[in-house]
């Protein structure tokens, strides 16, 4: 997956998490502790994720890898 | 159910909704039900084509719907534990939020999750619902979900909790014996959805998520 793609597959995860296309967040936010995600729709994003992006993601990776990290999570998606 | 309206395209909903068992928040399904009744009484004659509602965080208290065209702001739904969204057929959007109060609910009642957790068969990941049809209809899909998550990953923190809905319009029509879920994803034992399933038609998806109380 390309950076754009990442890119996409996390704006369209989240748009379908919180209902809402106008969200404002950048590389270095975490979607949890930035409450752009609470604490019930961070885990919606994460299935949403897993389905647009197609990439099984680990409960493990999440903690590991800090994925509500945009920055964190995109990276993480071009492995 | 108090259903009033302070505008054009606004309305509000008083719902009385109990505490269920021995629970100190309010039952997603108690919500889901008062956040439908809301959406089908502003929609009036129009079809709806999609409804969405999301559980973000516990509800701890008693509260009013509001309902509203268009999109709420973002400030509003951040601070609200139910978000609603909601499409008619005409391609009308109705968006909405629960405005809680600092006052607990006043009632308490019984709940039917024993009766359809025992009315509930387990085949592989799908669960279907064999009991009768006293239950309403989303209690019978949110208590089959829960017994197959628990079913498929019963270890973990906290419970299993409902957090979204998602349907092509309202869920009630049909016969309640032919619903079933199926595990679509899973991350973990932290989250799930899965598709309801009402006979072989596919009418939406659902989301749990683990959560400590």
């Amino acid at each position: 997956m390309t950076k754009d793609e990442a890119t996409n597959a996390i704006r369209a995860a989240l748009a379908k998490a919180t209902g809402r296309t106008d969200l404002e967040y950048g590389d270095d936010t975490h979607l949890v502790e930035g409450e752009i995600l609470d604490s019930l729709d961070a885990s919606v994003f994460l299935l949403e994720l897993e389905k647009t992006s197609g990439t099984k993601i680990a409960d493990k990776d999440v903690e590991t890898y800090d994925l509500f990290r945009v920055s964190n999570l995109a990276d993480w998606l071009c492995k | 159910m108090q259903i009033g309206r302070d505008g054009d395209w606004s309305w509000w909903a008083a719902a009385d909704i109990p505490y269920r068992g021995n629970r100190t928040y309010l039952h997603g399904t108690d919500l889901y039900t008062a956040a439908t009744a809301i959406v089908t009484h502003a929609a009036g004659a129009r079809a709806l084509a999609r409804l969405d509602v999301r559980f973000p965080r516990f509800t701890r208290n008693a509260g009013t719907f509001r309902l509203t065209s268009g999109e709420t702001d973002r400030a509003t739904l951040q601070k609200s534990p139910v978000r609603i969204q909601a499409v008619t057929g005409d391609g009308v959007t109705l968006s909405g939020w629960y405005d809680e109060s600092d006052e607990p609910a006043r009632l308490r009642s019984e709940n039917f999750e024993t009766a359809i957790v025992a009315a509930t068969q387990i085949e592989g990941d799908t669960a279907r619902y064999a009991g009768d049809q006293g239950p309403p209809t989303i209690e019978i899909i949110v208590f089959l979900t829960k017994t197959l998550l628990l079913a498929q990953f019963p270890d973990g923190p906290g419970k299993w909790v409902f957090t979204a809905l998602r349907t092509d319009g309202v869920i009630c029509a049909g016969d309640p014996c032919d619903i079933n879920v199926t595990l679509i994803n899973a991350i973990g034992d932290r989250a799930a959805s899965c598709a309801v399933m009402c006979g072989d038609e596919a009418v939406g998806d659902i989301y749990f998520g683990r959560a400590e109380e």
